[in-house]
């Protein structure tokens, strides 16, 4: 039944072929689906063995606690964006294709399994990556994510030539102390690249900014959403981080850095792509002390900025910086989605912080807060400011001379017929902003499920048992 | 105060969707809100504990909430009533109308909750709401915006610091449970957390350093807004203030430094010294007439922060005092600046001349508004100025005495040069067919100058309120009886202040009915050297108009520019980082390797 969610979305990526414009139609319903039998047909708990072989031998699909909320959001975040892209053609199969591979990889409890479907996932996202013309930024992603990929099948090999194995549950008991740091350090590598942790995440600014509705979500939230999972499944489950203060330091130092590269930016979309940059790195910086109050905040805190990047993003692809003269709705949804990644109340975004604040200084960690806070600051001026710029585009008409009025005019109509948002984006984006503001009166119900997930994850008997069924 | 709290949150969308059908319908709806807020709340016993949603006991009406609620009230109140006929004017009349409900809301949230977190969260609320409503002034407003909010946070996220310091430290958010444990703590703790709680209040409020977005943001909001924001959002930060001062307490927590003073209020004296000087003199300098009042908040908070940080019998109910005063006197200036823009449309003081021909009201209203700023009988503002004077020099403390002596001057320098060049002087010709401000703008004026003036008379009321915070703070309360106020150098009635300055006023109107009046020549009926005068508008002083005085301190740093070059150092660090993102694709290989050698290097 689990494999359903990986062999039905790849069935309908082979079955949208014929016609170009079929993947784009299935992908919603797809998604529909999959979501459909997590609700109602699965529960967390349960492992499929590929072939009936035993899960030390061959593949296991696992669905236990922690997979089983991430496979939710995951789909849930496929499904919005099916309905809010513009999507051209093929771009469904390749969706379809990426929907089956994100969902591989949050279930799969084999490493070379999961390497599979991370190199499926890299080349859907080079693809993705180059829509709307930005060939370059997607070849420096290529070669950015290449090294990082065989990075990750160095880590897999070397699991299998010391354990013997290639599942993730018997190869948590490896515990050779020359080797396992090794090993975790390539598959370190990866996740700073994937999980943009400045100086390894450069690629991204490029990447996000294409203007494109599809890249910076599928890449941005979804992708991201699923690397972050097996981040917590591989360092905090299985294996230990190695030099875990290195890791919070690049993090802390990649938050800084890119709330100032975002200061910056005269492009709307650069500038986004440096603050989900900064966000990213702040989950990674609070994954990497290991207690599970912060690790829940850390979650909450990705949730936040998902779906507040998911409207931003989306609204910037539809309307660039024209400004929302025409369109007081999804100015009003693009408002809430930057005042919540600030962190103002009554939003997802303060809750978060005020989470993530209140577990790391009752483990007296004085520094990560206050990066947080001045990151705050700086993502407060930048926001801010292209909210106001947006808001107020066009007031400040500057004195043309007669001989120009005449091109005014004509830029003037061309921009009414441009400002067109699909009424799938507006119906989405606004669903998602009021998601955020239900959040923010309501926090504990994504907190409760946060803090289910940083429980299960951090304690390794439960996805043992599962994977071992009581015995070696 | 729960159900206030309610009805103002639902009256925010509900005064949104009333000002589309009409947009004089917003401001009625927040009128009424104010007018009943203040009903519910001047009766409301000191001590009432509530719950709000869900949250049990989180509201708490002391005798600062009191105070504060009341000011507050006051100014929207008036506030409110001026805008149901300027909104007219008003460029996004219903988020603009929207936005000053939830601004209501957040700044009462405020000042009704010891939580820490609740109070943060009212804090910010009324931060985004204020935000929100600042660009909808003149162009300028929008650079403005950004400053506002930069500053802001800055002052936001010290405080959110602070709090989960205290509370990894004591385990609750309440303020008064934290106050009962935290004299144990070590010295430099104490030293942290203060500053950093401290630090929302000082931003809010305009005191050195953090004063820079208060020119900007008050002199371009939209005109009415300027005066919710200099006579009642910086009094946000003068609450925190207080409440910190005197909750903690801040006399009790420090050694003594000077003359019963400790350590720490003594630097934020000097903080206020400061603030006096910069806002004084600079205000001098302004052509503007909304940035020079603005710059007059800034040296006021000064005042105020001193008058608290004092912390005495005298000194405390004075900056108190003074709070009321301030928010009265600057809604007032602020509202007769309105009508005039209202009527004229330009802010510019050398572009105006001789209104007080055709808008007396207005006239009046900014005449009592000054004269309560600078400290002069019978208005209110000279029982807080007395006050503070009092305790400073009943202390001592000369050196502070004297910037609060200079500031004082230097306020009756400033106030005086949009009054002579504003009002006074040539009535321009362009000018010629301004009318009074509309009446329904008179009213609320007209409420402010009878209150200054009643309260300036009677003080008792205001006394009364104020002594109830020094009671509650556990300080020694000011003392009056009736209209005779106390201090350790003397005392003084306020109602004898008032007959001598009324028989004064009636002998001089005699004299002045009794007289033969002037005869009245018009300006072109004369000629000097030979040559007819026939362009009144030159002869109009008001460009320059302290040029004499400004040479004194011209070449003067600037924080703005200051705070600009920090800014602009961080956007070239950000420049730095973006000229990585562009290199090729073999840069990033290099990175690659770097980090890798780095892991493995620190992993040995």
């Amino acid at each position: 039944m689990i494999a359903l969610l990986i062999a039905v979305p790849l069935a309908f990526a082979f079955a949208s072929i014929p016609h170009e414009r079929l993947g784009r139609y299935f992908l919603p319903f797809v998604a529909l689906f999959n979501l459909v039998c997590l609700f109602f047909f699965m529960q967390p708990g349960q492992i499929l063995e590929v072939g009936k072989w035993p899960a030390a031998y061959g593949i296991a699909l696992v669905l236990d606690n922690v997979s089983y909320p991430f496979l939710i959001f995951v789909n849930f975040l496929i499904l919005m964006m099916a309905l809010s892209a513009t999507l051209e053609n093929r771009y469904g199969t390749l969706l379809l294709v990426l929907t089956a591979a994100v969902n591989g990889i949050i279930l799969t409890g084999d490493f070379f399994n999961s390497f599979v479907f991370l190199e499926i996932i890299s080349v859907i996202a080079y693809i993705v990556a180059a829509h709307k013309d930005n060939a370059l930024g997607a070849f420096k992603y290529l070669i950015f994510g290449g090294i990082g990929g065989t990075m990750y099948l160095l880590g897999a090999v070397s699991v299998y030539v010391k354990s013997g194995t290639l599942n993730m549950g018997y190869a948590a008991f490896i515990t050779d102390p020359l080797i396992v740091p090794t090993i975790c350090i390539f598959f370190l590598i990866t996740f700073l690249v994937e999980l943009k942790v400045l100086p390894l995440g450069l690629w991204a600014p490029d990447v996000y900014s294409n203007g494109s509705s599809v890249t910076p979500i599928a890449l941005g939230s979804i992708v991201t959403v699923s690397l972050v999972y097996l981040f917590s499944r591989i360092f905090l489950n299985i294996f230990d981080l190695p030099s875990p203060q290195l890791v919070g330091i690049l993090a802390m130092i990649s938050i800084i850095l890119a709330e100032l590269g975002a200061l910056k930016q005269k492009s709307l979309g650069r500038a986004l792509s440096f603050a989900t940059i900064s966000g990213v790195s702040t989950v990674v910086a609070a994954l990497s002390m290991r207690e599970s109050e912060i690790a829940s905040a850390a979650y909450f805190y990705l949730f936040n900025d998902v779906v507040s990047k998911f409207i931003l993003f989306t609204l910037f692809a539809y309307l660039g910086e024209r400004g929302f003269k025409s369109n007081k709705t999804a100015g009003i949804a693009f408002t809430f989605a930057s005042l919540s990644v600030v962190g103002f109340p009554m939003f997802a975004g303060f809750w978060a912080k005020y989470y993530l604040l209140k577990a790391l200084f009752q483990v007296n960690s004085y520094a990560l807060p206050a990066i947080i806070l001045i990151a705050a600051v700086i993502e407060a001026g930048y926001l801010i400011k292209w909210n106001v710029e947006l808001w107020y585009k066009g007031e400040d008409t500057p004195k043309v001379q007669d001989g120009e009025q005449d091109s005014e005019m004509e830029n003037e109509d061309d921009e009414v017929e441009e400002d067109f948002i699909p009424f799938g984006a507006q119906v989405v984006t606004l669903l998602l902003a009021l998601t955020l503001v239900v959040v923010g009166f309501m926090p504990g119900l994504i907190h409760d499920q946060t803090m289910n997930i940083a429980n299960n994850v951090l304690d390794f008997r439960p996805y043992l048992d599962l994977i071992l069924k009581g015995g070696m | 105060m729960q159900s206030l709290l309610l009805y103002l949150a639902v009256g925010a969308l509900v005064g949104y969707f009333l000002s589309m059908i009409n947009r004089r319908l917003g401001p009625i709806v927040l009128l009424a809100l104010s007018l009943y807020g203040l009903f519910t709340l001047w009766n409301m016993p000191i001590g009432s504990v509530e719950g709000l949603f869900g949250f049990e006991d989180i509201l708490q009406f002391t005798a600062l909430s009191k105070y504060f609620s009341i000011i507050t009230l006051i100014v929207f109140s008036c506030y409110a009533f001026f805008n149901i006929v300027w909104i007219s004017k008003a460029k996004r009349p219903h988020a603009f109308n929207a936005l000053s409900i939830l601004t209501l809301f957040g700044t009462l949230g405020v000042f009704l909750t010891p939580h820490l977190i609740a109070l943060y969260i009212f804090w910010e609320i009324a931060v985004v709401a204020s935000l929100f409503i600042v660009p909808m002034g003149k162009e300028e407003s929008k650079k403005a915006t950004i400053w506002y909010i930069v500053i802001s946070s800055i002052g936001s996220y010290m405080f959110l610091y602070g709090t989960f310091l205290l509370y990894s430290k004591f385990g609750t958010f309440n303020l008064f449970e934290i106050s009962g444990n935290i004299a144990s703590e070590s010295t430099g703790f104490k030293w942290l957390v203060s500053l950093l709680l401290l630090g929302a209040g000082i931003a809010k409020s305009g005191i050195f350093p953090l004063h820079v977005w208060l020119r900007n943001v008050h002199g371009n909001a939209p005109d009415t807004f300027s005066a919710v924001l200099s006579g009642q959002l910086v009094k946000m930060g003068s609450y925190i203030i207080a409440l910190l001062l005197g909750a903690f307490p801040i006399a009790t927590m420090f050694s003594q430094f000077y003359a019963g003073v400790n350590i720490f209020s003594y630097v934020l004296i000097w903080l206020g010294n400061i603030s006096i000087l910069i806002g004084t003199f600079m205000a001098i300098k302004q052509n503007d007439m909304k940035m020079l009042m603005a710059y007059s908040t800034v040296a006021n908070g000064g005042y105020i922060l001193i008058g608290l940080a004092l912390l005495d019998q005298v000194g405390f109910a004075g900056g108190l005092f003074h709070v009321i005063n301030h928010a009265l006197a600057a809604t007032m200036i602020f509202l007769s600046f309105a009508a005039v823009v209202y009527r004229t449309g330009t802010t510019k003081i050398d572009e105006m001349g001789g209104l007080i021909f055709k808008m007396p009201v207005t006239f009046v209203t900014y005449l009592v508004g000054i004269i309560s700023i600078a400290g002069i009988p019978p208005t209110s503002g000279f029982v807080s100025k007395w006050m503070i004077f009092q305790s400073l020099i009943s202390k001592g403390m000369f050196v502070t005495a004297m910037f609060a002596f200079v500031g004082s001057i230097g306020s009756f320098l400033y106030v005086f040069r949009p009054l002579a060049g504003v009002f006074l002087g040539q009535l321009k010709r362009k000018d010629k067919d301004v009318k009074e401000a509309p009446i329904v703008m008179l009213i609320p004026m007209i409420i402010l100058v009878a209150l200054t003036i009643l309260w300036g008379v009677f003080p008792q009321q205001v006394l009364v309120w104020v002594t109830d915070v020094q009671r509650q703070f556990g300080m020694e309360p000011f003392k009056f009886d009736g209209t005779v106020l106390y201090s350790s150098l003397g005392h003084w009635d306020s109602w004898t202040v008032f007959v001598m300055f009324m028989v004064g006023f009636i002998i001089a109107a005699v004299i002045y009915i009794l007289m033969p009046k002037g005869k009245k020549i018009p300006l072109d009926d004369q000629y000097t050297s030979g040559e007819f005068l026939h362009n009144f508008d030159l002869y109009h002083y008001a460009t320059k108009y302290y040029a004499f005085l400004e040479r004194e301190y011209e070449g003067h740093p600037s924080f703005e520019d200051w705070y600009t070059s920090i800014v602009n150092v961080l956007k070239a660090i950000g420049k730095g980082v973006d000229y990585f993102v562009r290199r090729t694709a073999s840069a990033y290989t290099f990175w690659m390797a770097l980090v890798l050698a780095l892991l493995l290097w620190v992993r040995w």
